[in-house]
């Protein structure tokens, strides 16, 4: 029988008796991915911003807005891809599986994007001879099309990784697709002051803020649902509201980014006679810090499974 | 049509590492790179504490998140099952290893020799600064497979943990113990069907 005195030696043994180096027990252990870096969030913001100027600048018929857009994207967005890649000449094979691959997808819409968005840039410029309503119309259509799906796609990169819950919800492409718009009229907001042409500037800001709004509402549902999918979600979720990345997110991303260009751009809406135009500059230099922000917090929160210990 | 499949005894599995450098020397991995590792843990509190093993490699799963996701076709399928790659058409996008529900996928991101006085002849031979910068995993050792033997570690295990075998032949050694030890896949709810069954 064992004394009372030694079953009190052995309650004060530490729980373990030997240290395990937390590299051995890395298997069970929630980690978030560290393969995607800056670099790669630059890409994806590029291309987010990028593609939502485009686009919005086809709505307002807005010439400078298309080629920084275009620009943006051709060569901001493939210049970080190529740079983020450890083997940059053989850019070409990314082309090989659009039928499984949305990477493959993304890079066959940035290839259709970079030649038809030079011929609508060329067009609306007079470039050239050709003067067909028709095949303008198409050509705007198509390249639209293809800005749209180098938006989209990203989110179902993200998506597409099952073993990281955050990332692996119907939420993200919503999310990224809001978000690029977002960025596409803040960096419409920021660039318009410095360009001859009129905007409705009243119009143009209740989109903006009705943008906002939707893209708020998507990241509260997306934190909201994705803690009560899988605990790897769960575990990227607390990384972004009081974790490591929380500041980030919440100041950065949450109210720098969103809340404040919200409440700037609900002002300006109410005051639109007083209110001065820089109101809705400042704004939008906002969204588009937040929106860098967001893209790095959602890229670093992509927390793994366990590989030991299933769920 | 054969399907290539491994069983992994988790009761006999000592975490002796001996899978793990077999993987090393047979595939001639550059420093910090294993297609196969042992992870070892620690759960209970003393007196009742358990250390568990669990050796891991590539799943060669039904469903290769890998093979879907790549965008330059490095992973591909073979007819019996293998997950294989083609180092020479991998363009660094790592997408991969994002999608790799076991972290099986290894990025080479620098070739570094093992002793300072050099790469070794055995190295060399390996021409490992190829792999640079390209994404590597098990290949269930399929150039011994093909010529009638084990992979490198099932052949090294000494406790006989690792079985190799025909999944889809009833009569194998690794379908009888999936049956009689109620054999279960690693993260089966994601849906990849891996070829790899964990014996409890």
């Amino acid at each position: 029988m064992i004394s009372n005195e030694a079953t009190k030696r052995v309650e004060a043994l530490p729980t373990y008796t030997r240290n395990i180096p937390k590299s051995q027990e890395v298997g069970s252990q929630y980690k978030a991915q560290t393969d995607w870096k800056f670099i790669e969030v630059l890409s994806f913001y590029l291309g987010g911003v990028g593609t939502g100027l485009y686009l919005l600048s086809q709505v307002f018929d807005y010439t400078i807005g298309l080629i920084v857009g275009y620009l943006l994207v051709v060569v901001g967005k493939n210049g970080a891809h190529l740079l983020a890649s450890s083997k940059p000449f053989r850019a070409i094979r990314v082309l090989s599986k659009p039928g499984t691959s949305w990477i493959s997808r993304g890079a066959y819409g940035i290839f259709i994007f970079a030649v038809l968005g030079l011929v609508d840039i060329g067009m609306r410029m007079g470039i050239g001879s050709v003067d067909n309503a028709a095949l303008a119309f198409v050509v705007t259509v198509l390249t639209a099309c293809a800005a749209f799906f180098i938006m989209a796609y990203v989110g179902f990169v993200f998506a597409e990784a099952r073993n990281i819950g955050l990332w692996n919800s119907p939420f993200i492409p919503a999310i990224v697709i809001c978000y690029s718009f977002c960025m596409g009229y803040a960096l419409l907001l920021v660039l318009a002051p410095f360009t001859q042409q009129q905007f409705d500037f009243s119009a143009i800001s209740l989109q903006f803020l009705l943008t906002l709004a939707i893209t708020v509402l998507m990241i509260f549902i997306l934190l909201t649902v994705v803690k009560r999918m899988t605990k790897s979600a769960e575990q990227g979720a607390k990384m972004l509201l009081s974790g490591k990345l929380s500041t980030t997110f919440l100041v950065g991303v949450v109210l720098a980014g969103l809340l404040i260009p919200i409440c700037a751009t609900g002002y300006y809406l109410a005051n639109a006679a007083t209110a001065s135009g820089s109101i809705l500059s400042i704004a939008g230099l906002l969204t588009l810090l937040g929106g860098l922000l967001f893209e790095m917090c959602l890229i670093y929160a992509g927390v793994y499974r366990p590989i030991v210990d299933a769920e | 049509m054969t399907r290539w499949g491994m069983t992994i005894d988790l009761k006999r599995c000592i975490g002796c590492q001996s899978c793990t450098m077999a993987c090393k020397m047979k595939n001639g991995t550059p420093p910090g790179i294993f297609y196969r590792k042992v992870f070892e843990k620690v759960t209970g509190k003393y007196p009742h504490v358990r250390r568990s093993y669990t050796p891991t490699n590539c799943m060669h799963c039904d469903d290769p998140p890998c093979v879907r996701n790549c965008p330059s076709g490095v992973f591909y399928k073979r007819d019996d099952g293998v997950v294989m790659y083609d180092k020479s058409k991998c363009y660094g996008a790592r997408v991969c290893r994002m999608v790799c529900p076991y972290e099986a996928i290894s990025f080479i991101e620098k070739v570094e020799p093992y002793f300072p006085q050099g790469f070794t002849p055995i190295e060399k031979y390996w021409d490992n600064a190829s792999r640079e910068g390209t994404a590597a995993k098990c290949d269930f050792c399929i150039d011994r497979v093909t010529s009638g033997q084990k992979p490198a570690c099932v052949k090294t295990c000494p406790t006989e943990a690792l079985k190799f075998g025909d999944l889809n032949d009833p009569d194998s050694d690794v379908s009888k113990l999936i049956l009689a030890r109620d054999g279960y896949q690693m993260h089966a709810e994601l849906g990849t069907n891996p070829s790899v069954y964990y014996l409890p």
